[in-house]
């Protein structure tokens, strides 16, 4: 009786220490394998001359992390004037290894941001889908700031990335695909190039 | 008394000769202050021009660089470069890797390139603008200031100086601030071996046409020559000597510039003696900022 008193007892300490460990052990998991991080800011006086037609300049600073931060690096920087590429300046090589499950997080460094940096957000991160898949890894998903959700997934829009509803009865050919959400995962949205589709 | 008469009229001769020879005394020395007086004040002229020349010089040397733009667009250059290399070589690899995703990779090549072709136009005017800006600031700074400059001889006059040209360059043997990227390896040999870049330095040299390899020659990426910060300290604006002034060359940004102003020296009254005064005086802008953080903030 005092065996199996002795047994239940374990048990029960086992299941709570389990209880107590767990939320710490669920809060390091991550569902990809590599983070980069799409951190955009506005530069200020830059271009300041007559007619300038280069500002606003806002660069947008790549970085990746391995999830468990055990790995850091600084990819590129890519820079906008009003919104379209006019430079890139890169820093290292994008060194997460073949067959990786990778995560794109966007962030704005700039205080209250603007279209400027929207655009820049939804072009980078479309820059490293191309990044990512041409060193043979996946693209897990996409997340953007709550309040700049809507205002990103626009400008992807802009740039041939579509909203994606099923289509029951249309055959539709996907070229590439975004899983974007926002911080707080109460919006998610598939978002899919795909240029060879009818009604594209 | 014959004598005395002889001695008498040898006196009065030998005094009237010292009163010319006194008269011809006084006016030689007046004559030779004259003389000195209008070297000197040829000299003060010379030398008040000359400093009307420099001030006015550095002034427009200091609007060539105005708040770092040709150090801004040396550095977008030579990332837009960049931008276009990369794109480039993603359309390479993409039909090997993700054959799907072709399309869309010739869509950012496309748009890459438009955006060098339009920063090649912006660049164009940027210099006419950086020109025509210096060129005003150079004449404000001379017709403020010529007023001042007045011949103080009544029979030695001046006109006022004016500007005799301008002309806009760069210094000989100054490298442009844009630096040359080590991580793209291909590239910067490419670079390497058309001599692009300085390997001490590793900075490009200045006023060439970086083009880039294969498919994207036909863009074009001038970089000009600008002094680059050393240790984080920017070089200032200052005089340099004619002699190492290049005349600007196939229409890059400028950051040295060289002026002549000239005078009309007028002299005598009855006739009129013309010469003209010119002056030269050459200077260079500030270098550019150093780059802060990743970028060149």
């Amino acid at each position: 009786m005092g065996h199996q008193l002795r047994k239940l007892a374990i048990a029960v300490s086992l299941s709570w220490l389990s209880l107590i460990c767990f939320p710490a052990i669920a809060a390091d998991w991550h569902p990809y394998d590599w983070l980069l991080t799409v951190e955009t800011e506005e530069i200020p006086n830059q271009f300041k001359y007559a007619g300038s037609r280069l500002t606003p300049l806002v660069e947008a600073h790549i970085s990746f992390a391995k999830a468990d931060n055990s790995y850091q690096g600084n990819y590129e920087t890519i820079y906008y004037c009003k919104g379209r590429a006019f430079g890139l300046n890169r820093f290292g090589l994008l060194d997460v290894g073949p067959g990786q499950s990778v995560a794109v997080r966007v962030v704005h460094k700039t205080k209250n941001p603007t279209t400027y940096d929207y655009k820049a957000a939804a072009n980078a991160v479309i820059r490293m889908l191309l990044d990512v898949r041409t060193s043979h890894n996946a693209l897990q998903s996409v997340t953007i700031p709550d309040d700049s959700y809507s205002s990103v997934t626009a400008e992807m829009a802009g740039e041939r990335f579509e909203p994606f509803f099923a289509p029951l009865e249309t055959p539709y050919q996907i070229a590439g695909a975004l899983f974007v959400q926002d911080e707080s995962h109460k919006h998610s949205q598939l978002m899919c190039y795909a240029p060879n589709s009818p009604g594209y | 008394m014959s004598d005395f008469m002889t001695v008498k009229k040898a006196t009065r001769n030998y005094q009237g000769n010292m009163l010319w020879l006194s008269l011809l005394g006084f006016l030689t020395i007046i004559i030779g202050l004259m003389v000195g007086a209008s070297f000197i004040n040829l000299l003060f002229v010379q030398n008040q021009v000359q400093k009307l020349t420099d001030e006015a010089t550095i002034n427009g040397a200091v609007k060539l660089n105005d708040n770092n733009r040709i150090g801004q667009m040396n550095d977008l250059i030579s990332h837009c470069r960049q931008l276009v290399y990369t794109s480039r070589e993603m359309t390479y690899s993409v039909p090997n890797t993700s054959p799907d995703l072709q399309l869309l990779s010739q869509q950012i090549l496309d748009e890459d390139r438009a955006a060098a072709v339009e920063l090649e136009q912006e660049r164009k005017r940027l210099q006419a603008l950086c020109a025509n800006e210096s060129k005003k600031a150079i004449t404000e700074s001379l017709d403020s200031q010529t007023s001042i400059y007045r011949s103080l001889l009544p029979w030695l006059r001046m006109q006022t100086p004016h500007i005799v040209s301008v002309e806009f360059g760069s210094v000989k043997g100054v490298t442009s601030n844009a630096t040359m990227n080590p991580v793209l390896e291909e590239l910067a040999s490419h670079d390497k071996s058309l001599k692009l870049y300085d390997e001490s330095s590793k900075l490009y040299f200045g006023n060439i046409d970086a083009k880039l390899p294969g498919d994207d020659s036909d863009l074009t990426f001038k970089l000009s020559s600008l002094a680059a910060p050393v240790n984080g300290t920017v070089s200032p604006a200052r005089l340099a000597l004619v002699d190492i002034f290049d005349k600007q060359k196939g229409q890059q940004l400028q950051s040295a510039a060289k002026v002549t102003v000239g005078t009309e020296v007028k002299a005598g009254s009855l006739s009129e003696h013309k010469q003209d005064l010119n002056v030269t005086s050459t200077a260079t802008t500030n270098g550019a900022i150093p780059p802060d953080g990743f970028g060149w903030r």
